[in-house]
């Protein structure tokens, strides 16, 4: 088993009111699996992966990635060691502005003790269609562009576990093609295993299983996925 | 080189900051310095019990202080303060004329010297500038006393040698005389009589042999201990509140620069944090960019004020600012501190930023 999310609860305050985004969510990711997730506007689909990605705390259940755990109380370094354990694409790419492309695509490296891998990196650039634009800074960058170089820093750290909030959401269609081939290859050759918030079609029959976030839960959608698993 | 890439953010707002800094480097530097040589200066000359007699003739004369101190029928002995050109000078080591520790000037002058009579100095030896020598009558083969700030007892010398120098005046020059219209002054020291008696009998005698003198003082230990503080006290009043304000100043730019840089990165913060950086990841980036604005105003400013100090001392015998090391580190480190203190607050709660909640804002 690669992930399990067992009983997670997530409750936010709004003015006086407590309000319950996610109720006993229960998750289990085989190894080499690709999950999409779905589901409208505002059911919890941010809120979700950023349990998945260790940068938010549950206030209820457990989760497990490997020998990791991570829980309502768990310490700091737990979160750390989660964090750099999964690769994270964030609904809106946030690049650092004073740094170039490059470097921000080998941000992982620099809090994650690894060495960089820079001729994957090259290749990751290669392969969205961004080779050339590794010195510029964000802001000579378009919007899709931008969200490319946030996939590479993703990807940079070659996790067993990818997590992307709706990474195709500001790109075009051929720019969305070379992303999903992408993930698919390094979901079908190097056993990546990913859940992926998405609306596209493009996507959701490659997938091998697709939930949708309602009411606080996930529930199993009645689109079938693909058998290879 | 990030961090200075980070600091360039807002030219204008550096500028501002960079500035404010360099402006409390300066006054803190000047008033550190000032109050060091009222403290050097004010160290007591005058051993207890004894009353010192100070002052300058308007126009030369033949008067000495033999002389003086005889006619005037006073127990007393006379000294030279002052600029000593011992073996030591020579060799370019320090010496503590007026206390001052530093001798770069001294060697600096050195290579001008010419000997007039006599030789180099030895141990207890001394050189005598022309010009001091004819105001005290002294000859090669002569002792000489010089007292030193802080110590009771003068020291003899034998003069070896007569040089043409341009600290002609510096055997006999005090602080506080005015520079260039100083004609000689004397000190000597008398027992067991009040100052105030003491400075009627000196006016008295001068009236009588038509000479005119400038600032007749007499003072025990006790007044010029109080004299020196009275000095010192004013140039902190002066300079106190400047270095005060600018440095106050900085202080709150440089809070105001991470205060707002806590706004304003707290995104890029939360997605280095998500990527898996630890709080001390986040700190120790941001106090490098502290360190960097600092090491941008800060050393620059301290060789400015270095230099500025060097020629407010001027080139001439009569030199009361010393540029000192001792006091340039002070101010880097206190500076450095103040610096990296203001920056730790705004910076800590960069670091201690929840990343889900800043990411979620759009
Ligand atoms: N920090 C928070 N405080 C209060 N409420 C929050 C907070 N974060 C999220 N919510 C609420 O939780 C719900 C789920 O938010 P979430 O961002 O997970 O939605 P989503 O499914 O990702 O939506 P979208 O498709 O628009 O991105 C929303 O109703 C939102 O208003
Ligand atoms: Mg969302």
């Amino acid at each position: 088993m690669m992930l399990e999310v067992i009983d997670l609860s997530r409750r936010y305050r709004s003015g006086s009111q407590w309000v319950s985004v996610l109720q006993n969510v229960q998750l289990r990711l085989r190894e080499g699996e690709l999950l999409v997730v779905a589901g409208r506007s505002g059911s919890g689909k941010t809120t979700l992966l950023h349990l998945l990605a260790g940068i938010d705390r549950p206030d209820e259940g457990k989760l497990h990635l490997g020998e990791l755990v991570l829980s309502r109380n768990s310490p700091e370094v737990s979160l750390l060691r989660w964090r750099r354990a999964v690769g994270f694409m964030h609904q809106t790419p946030v690049l650092i502005p004073t740094l170039t492309a490059w470097e921000n695509a080998l941000l992982p490296f620099r809090y994650g003790g690894q060495n960089p891998d820079l001729a994957w990196v090259k290749l990751l650039f290669k392969r969205l269609g961004i080779s050339g634009l590794e010195n510029r800074r964000p802001r000579q960058l378009s919007g899709g562009q931008a969200t490319r170089v946030a996939l590479v820093r993703a990807l940079a750290r070659r996790n067993t576990l990818f997590l992307a909030d709706e990474p195709t959401g500001r790109l075009d269609e051929a720019g969305a093609t070379a992303v999903w081939g992408l993930l698919l290859e390094l979901n079908r050759q190097e056993g990546i295993s990913g859940v992926v918030v998405t609306h596209d079609p493009l996507i959701l029959k490659q997938a091998h299983r697709v939930l949708t976030v309602q009411e606080g839960r996930l529930v199993e959608a009645v689109v079938s996925g693909r058998g290879d698993l | 080189m990030e961090a200075v890439k980070n600091a360039l953010r807002h030219p204008l707002r550096l500028l501002v900051l960079v500035l404010s800094l360099v402006i409390g480097v300066v006054a803190s530097f000047l008033i550190l310095t000032i109050l060091r040589t009222a403290e050097l200066l004010g160290q007591p000359t005058i051993p207890p019990g004894v009353l010192r007699i100070s002052f300058a003739l308007e126009a030369p004369s033949s008067l000495t202080p033999a002389q003086f101190l005889e006619e005037n029928g006073l127990q007393g002995e006379w000294v030279t303060l002052g600029q000593l050109f011992r073996e030591d000078v020579r060799r370019g080591a320090a010496i503590g004329a007026y206390g001052f520790e530093s001798v770069e000037t001294m060697k600096r002058f050195l290579p001008t010297l010419r000997l007039k009579q006599g030789g180099w100095p030895k141990q207890y030896q001394l050189l005598v500038p022309q010009q001091a020598c004819r105001l005290l009558s002294c000859r090669v083969g002569q002792t000489i006393k010089v007292l030193y700030p802080g110590t009771e007892q003068p020291v003899r010398y034998t003069v070896s040698g007569i040089v043409d120098s341009p600290l002609a005046t510096t055997l006999l020059a005090v602080p506080a005389a005015p520079r260039g219209g100083l004609d000689w002054r004397l000190w000597a020291f008398a027992r067991s009589q009040s100052s105030e008696e003491l400075e009627d009998q000196v006016r008295a005698y001068l009236q009588s042999r038509g000479l005119k003198a400038a600032d007749v003082q007499v003072l025990d230990r006790i007044g010029m201990q109080r004299s020196w503080r009275q000095l010192s006290f004013g140039f902190t009043v002066i300079l106190g509140p400047t270095a005060l304000v600018a440095l106050i100043s900085a202080t709150l730019l440089v809070l105001f620069n991470f205060a707002v840089n806590r706004l304003e990165r707290a995104k890029e913060v939360a997605i280095k944090r998500a990527l898996g950086a630890s709080r001390s990841h986040i700190a120790l980036e941001s106090l490098a960019e502290a360190m960097a604005i600092f090491l941008l105003a800060v050393p620059p400013s301290l060789a400015v004020t270095w230099a500025l100090l060097d020629r407010l001392g001027g080139g001439e015998a009569q030199r009361l600012f010393y540029p000192e090391v001792g006091i340039a580190l002070q101010v880097f480190a206190g500076i450095g501190a103040l610096v990296l203190l203001s920056a730790l607050g705004p910076v800590l709660a960069l670091a201690s930023t929840q990343p889900s909640s800043q990411l979620k804002e759009e």
